[in-house]
């Protein structure tokens, strides 16, 4: 008889043995790796080794472009599954962070798991105990849990019930906690986590109204600068002006307790040059400014790009992207980008008159809201450079070149209670919470848009008949804090929900258009060449950064809604994504409903 | 708005039994794509439906996986080669699906192009194998109290279901025994076999087909810890696999005036219950005979019933009934059951020479000439892990042994088959504590060997376990609290444990691979995670999983594992392997599943995993 041990799972004894098994499943000199842990520096985060995934996007300029190139064009039809591991049920929103060997794991409702990258095996996990009401002031919204942040020997992340925390690294433990709000009376809501910047937690949150929530108001809000080490408050930069503040009158008669729901809730980029914390933040509540004094304020600084020193919080500048009326907020990544700027009139609808073609600037680009608008502006002054549409969008008219000011369509701004438009995109996006990359080697953005629109109706009471009629059944809804009842449609003459678009950042010109059924998720591009990006039919796959020709491609069941990202472990590249649940206006495509982490690579020569 | 808003709740996510279909408007990158994934023979394929008739359930192409294990002989082996030895460390994940969520002890069917996938509480999903998409749900419409009756284990496992002619044949949580069109997932016939609330059965195993007759199996609640039960709830029933008429019942606890009647001494008809036969069953279509096994009494201990000397037919016994009536032709009870040790799993039926070695074979039949062929069924039968060799017409005993640490059978008398159980263990008396090995978790359960012909070897994965065991009329009592302490009590069975790993071993799971002819152990693999379900194949390997998420394959003649990967969840799914156009594939899901290594933290999820080698 022939016995045969399998050392790697043989632990006679409880956790510290669990160690030892770790060793062996690992490499040996991964495991050496994991018992040190080198603390993450501000160095580091600002130009991390090809290897790791330190934050959010990769990179504080939210580029999420790992320079790995190991798995390429020519060799990713090869690449394989090497693990698997299911999370915590869930959205599925979620950004693991790649160090040191192992994938610290944000999870629905402040769940955090660190894995093993190479093995899969959990190493802790940290589950946060909250109040058990906490869902009823927050919102579900806020279970959400898209990224967290690392700094020294430290996970930091935002908490449901109004906390930033950090934890030991290597343990799980809980290292400091500092309260941000009461989530009973400033209820904001942390669906992202935060970013570091130069030492400090800068975090941003959704806030509520009140009503119809029971807490909320103007001061819930803000940014927030902590500590990274100590957990102290640096700073809070409120979103919506306080009395006496520059921008107080662009709320009209508005009474200043009910200025409410901007928020910034996704996470913000960082240029440590120019010390400047780049955000954006989201529509006003309720959406229509019939509601609240008019078409022709501003309700600052909703739906705007602001840029905030650092040290203080202070607003160097402001730029505001739409004066909205249907919840198309604009909070989401903003590329940082040195490049010249040679917009091409042909494919660029509005354009700085004074632009010198090719002149080389700092600049934000990207798609910062849900309309699908490109915006590229200056970095430094906030100086508008030039704009344009991607997916059909009917809700920006027209943008002054020379003054960046933009005109809101006049058909589908709300005049009265009761008014219904129709209009592109939807509350959904357009583009929403899945993310786009940026590949310096292409000078090229890549971003997942869905092609949408809704019948959408100003009420100042979601109750009415006409309301419930039109927001009742497949894909209708009415949200009473918005005072918007719609019926979210696939847009017209199109039988793609899902897109992929290539946009040259120097020119503006779509590169390529990658365009599907499924509604298209979260991208990361490589140095291999390669696009990855999922859709919410389960399928992941990877594009050729040049053509956008598909080179690979599995189905893993459930909507691949996380953001996938790239990291080595001892030089081996591995691709990371997760599943969660999707929707989309396609009901022939029947996905499962799950949480699974995937981890690929290439096989072993 | 915050992105996952209330608004999702009324975007449609899922429409059942809507095929997909490539949409042809917009040309894009992507539906080419999608052609390229989708060979062009699919596609016809599934327009037609060549009819599952007896003749290929008992003899199926090598690329179609059946029956639960794909045979009516319950070897769990797949012929088909293309994935060896020499290639299997290629072997890479070709697509997953995440199930419903639950036990996932379950079983996909694989015929024409289709998974046929079951899942808890009589889900049943209709898979495109070549791309995993869905194709069909089935979702049955169970009453909401039914968890009451049946208890939740009852209702959450749905570990097998049937495919015979256009049909997915299955039983439900509420007492039918159903068909559904194979293409469309539509109910086509449903018969009641009992009424939930009164006759109360659980069906956490699905049929087997028979000769075109449905056979099922199932377990047998008992009064007064469920509110139904009693002995008539306790069978195994024939149904016509086309009509759903029923053709036989036959009782797993004789009827006042059958055979076996007595063996209940004093106890009251109706407090004879709870002999069930909850796993599938297997069939020799030469012989006509459905072979199955039984379960334990409840209570457990027989100081409860008609005391340790009565035989409490038929529990722990293997049936052999003739297919058409379902008249008993023989029978062997295992093990008079004082410790809830099951013996309902799967019967291999091999015809094998026999020449049991007396060096590694503890009771052996002296009238048996080494080196005859016989007609036997073999395998572990029941929780304690020995291994049983019987003759398949006849029920004669061949020869036992144990495999794992079992302390419950001193004796089996060669010439008769007698089993003579551990004086010291059978408890005399209420509140008596024995040290009992397996415990009730097995030692073997529900998870599953297999047998390759090629190695005239069988392939099972046990367990090391033990428990401090009490016969105890009220498991609440203070002394029983004491004693489960993170242990386990079940009224039905009037007893409370606490479980553990054996003694001197570190290692919960073990894969042992025995000869069929000589009852050797060949090789023995140990792992500190609990071992999982198995299938052999022609390839000349054995993939099984374990409770921490590890699946892997063995080479089936020495044990050393080839290709392995951590799929993240207990791997409990029942492992097939298919082709599809020729191209063999491996499929396996996750699940639930505990243990007794605590420093293992697997996941809990319940996904569906399909494996094949890189295309050329």
């Amino acid at each position: 008889m022939k016995i045969v041990i399998e050392l790697d799972s043989f632990v006679p004894f409880r956790l510290p043995v669990l160690l030892a098994s770790l060793v062996l499943l690992s490499s040996l000199g991964h495991a050496q790796e994991s018992d040190s842990f080198p603390p993450v520096t501000d160095a580091m985060l600002q130009d991390p080794a090809p290897s790791d995934w330190l934050m959010w996007r990769r990179t504080l300029d939210s580029w999420a472009y790992s320079p790995l190139t190991e798995v390429n064009r020519d060799n990713v039809d090869q690449l394989q599954m090497v693990w698997a591991r299911d999370l915590a049920v869930g959205t599925g929103e979620i950004t693991p962070l790649a160090y040191n060997g192992v994938l610290f794991v944000p999870q629905e409702a402040d769940v955090i798991e660190a894995i093993d990258a190479v093995t899969g095996d959990l190493i802790w996990e940290y589950q946060r105990d909250h109040p058990e009401d906490t869902f009823e002031y927050v919102t579900r919204g806020a279970s959400n849990n898209r990224n967290i942040a690392i700094f020294e020997n430290l996970i930091i992340n935002t908490s449901d019930e109004g906390f930033v925390f950090a934890l030991n690294a290597q343990t799980g433990e809980l290292v400091w906690e500092t309260e941000v709000f009461d989530y009973k009376v400033n209820t904001g809501n942390h669906s992202s986590g935060p970013i570091i910047a130069d030492g400090r937690v800068i975090s941003g949150r959704g806030c509520l109204s009140s009503p119809p929530h029971p807490g909320g108001g103007p001061t819930a809000c803000f940014i927030a600068a902590h500590d990274a080490r100590t957990g102290e408050e640096l700073w809070r930069r409120h979103l919506i002006p306080k009395p006496g503040e520059p921008g107080d009158e662009t709320w009209g008669d508005v009474p200043y307790e009910r200025r409410q729901h901007v928020g910034s809730w996704m996470p913000p980029s960082y240029d440590s040059e120019l010390k400047l914390v780049i955000l954006g933040t989201s529509v006003t509540s309720p959406a229509p400014k019939l509601f609240l004094d008019g078409n022709d304020k501003e309700y600052l600084y909703h739906n705007t790009t602001l840029a905030l020193e650092v040290e203080t919080g202070e607003i160097r500048w402001y730029y505001q992207h739409l004066n909205d009326n249907w919840d198309m907020d604009h909070p989401f990544e903003r590329l940082l980008i040195d490049t010249a700027v040679t917009p091409d009139p042909d494919e660029v609808k509005w354009i700085n008159p004074k632009l010198k073609p090719g002149e080389m600037r700092k600049v934000i680009t990207g798609i910062p809201g849900k309309t699908g608008v490109v915006y590229t502006l200056d970095r430094e002054t906030g100086e508008f450079l030039w704009a344009t549409p991607t997916v059909r969008q009917n809700v920006v008219l027209d943008i002054d070149g020379e003054t960046g000011k933009v005109t809101a369509n006049p058909e589908v701004v709300f005049r009265e209670n009761g008014q219904v438009v129709f209009i592109c995109p939807t509350w959904v996006g357009g583009k929403d919470w899945w993310a786009g990359a940026y590949s310096p080697l292409t000078n090229t953005m890549y971003f997942p848009l869905q092609n949408t629109c809704a019948r959408m109706m100003a009420a100042a009471d979601v109750k009415t008949d006409a309301a419930r009629e039109l927001s009742q059944g497949d894909h209708g809804i009415a949200i009473p804090s918005y005072a918007l009842a719609v019926k979210h449609q696939l847009a017209p003459d199109t039988e793609n929900q899902g897109t992929v678009r290539a946009i040259n950042v120097e020119t503006g010109k779509t590169e390529w258009l990658y365009e599907e059924r499924a509604g298209t998720m979260s991208v990361v591009a490589t140095g291999g060449g390669l696009v990855f990006g999922g859709d919410v039919n389960g399928r992941f796959r990877a594009l050729d950064h040049e053509s956008g020709e598909v080179l690979w491609e599995i189905n893993l069941g459930s909507p691949v809604v996380g953001y996938p990202i790239s990291f080595a472990v001892d030089g081996k590249q591995y691709i990371a994504v997760n599943t969660g649940f999707g929707w989309g206006f396609v009901p022939e495509l029947t996905p499962s409903a799950g949480n699974g982490l995937y981890v690929f690579a290439l096989p072993e020569r | 708005m915050n992105s996952m808003s209330p608004a999702l709740a009324s975007i449609q996510r899922r429409t059942p039994k809507a095929l997909f279909k490539a949409v042809q408007i917009g040309l894009s990158p992507v539906l080419a794509s999608l052609m390229l994934f989708t060979p062009l023979a699919y596609a016809q394929e599934s327009e037609s439906f060549t009819p599952v008739t007896n003749a290929m359930l008992q003899n199926p192409a090598p690329g179609d996986w059946l029956m639960w294990r794909r045979t009516p002989n319950s070897w769990a082996y797949s012929p088909m080669d293309e994935i060896n030895r020499d290639n299997v460390d290629q072997l890479r994940l070709v697509w997953t699906r995440d199930l419903a969520a639950g036990t996932s002890e379950s079983s996909p069917l694989a015929y024409d192009g289709v998974l046929y996938v079951p899942q808890r509480s009589d889900a049943i999903e209709a898979i495109d194998a070549y791309t995993g998409d869905l194709i069909w749900e089935y979702q049955r419409d169970n009453p909401a109290d039914i968890v009451d009756y049946v208890g939740p284990n009852g209702s959450s496992n749905n570990r097998n279901i049937a495919l015979f002619e256009n049909l997915i044949i299955n039983t439900s949580d509420d007492g039918f025994v159903f068909a559904l069109d194979a293409q469309t997932g539509e109910l086509v016939w449903e018969t009641q076999v009992s009424d939930y609330k009164i006759n109360t059965s659980t069906h956490s195993s699905g049929p087997v087909i028979a000769d075109g007759r449905v056979i099922s199996g199932r377990s047998c609640r008992s009064k007064p810890t469920y509110p139904g039960g009693g002995p008539k709830a306790c069978f195994v029933a024939a149904h016509d696999a086309l009509t759903g008429e029923e053709l036989w019942r036959r009782h797993l606890i004789p009827t006042p005036g059958e055979p076996g009647y007595e063996t209940w001494g004093d106890v009251p008809y109706e407090m004879r219950q709870h002999v069930g036969s909850w796993m599938p069953s297997s069939y020799d279509a030469e012989q006509k005979l459905v072979i199955l096994g039984t379960s334990v009494t409840s209570p457990a201990p027989k100081y409860f019933l008609g005391g340790p000397e009565e035989d409490h037919l038929y529990h722990n016994s293997t049936l052999a009934l003739d297919v058409e009536t379902g008249a008993i032709r023989w029978y062997y009870q295992h093990l008079n059951d004082h410790w809830d040790l099951d013996h309902p799993f799967e019967r291999l039926l091999v015809d094998t020479a026999v020449t049991p070695d007396p060096d590694e074979v503890e009771w052996i039949n002296p009238n048996l000439k080494a080196g005859e062929v016989r007609k036997v069924i073999t395998g572990i039968p029941g929780k304690t892990g020995v291994v049983y060799t019987i003759d398949r017409e006849t029920g004669e005993f061949l020869w036992a042994t144990p495999t794992v640490l079992q302390n419950v059978i001193s004796n089996i008398d060669g010439a008769t088959g007698e089993v003579t159980e551990n004086e010291d263990k059978i408890f005399r008396e209420n509140g008596q504590v024995e040290f009992v090995c397996p415990t009730w978790s097995g030692g073997k359960n529900w998870w599953t060997g297999s047998y390759s012909p090629l190695t005239n070897t069988m392939y099972y994965p046990l367990h090391n376990t033990c428990a401090r065991m009490m016969a105890t009329a009220d498991v609440d009592s203070p002394a029983a609290k004491e004693l489960m302490d993170g242990g386990q009590g079940l009224a039905i069975y009037s007893l409370a444990a606490r479980h553990q790993i054996a003694p001197d071993t570190d290692f919960h799971g073990t894969v042992r691979a025995i000869s069929a002819e000589t009852g050797r152990t060949e090789w023995l693999f140990e792992e500190r995670a609990g071992s999982m379900s198995l299938v052999s194949t022609g390839g000349g390997l054995v993939f099984g999983g374990n409770l921490n998420g590890r699946f892997r394959a063995f080479d089936h003649e020495s044990g050393e594992i080839l290709w392995e990967i951590n799929l993240g969840s207990p791997v409990v799914g029942y492992p097939i392997s298919f082709a599809l156009d020729g191209k063999q594939y491996v499929a396996v899901n996750t699940g639930s599943g505990g243990g007794f290594t605590p420093e293992l933290r697997p996941s809990v999820g319940s996904g569906l995993y399909i494996f094949a080698l890189p295309e050329k």
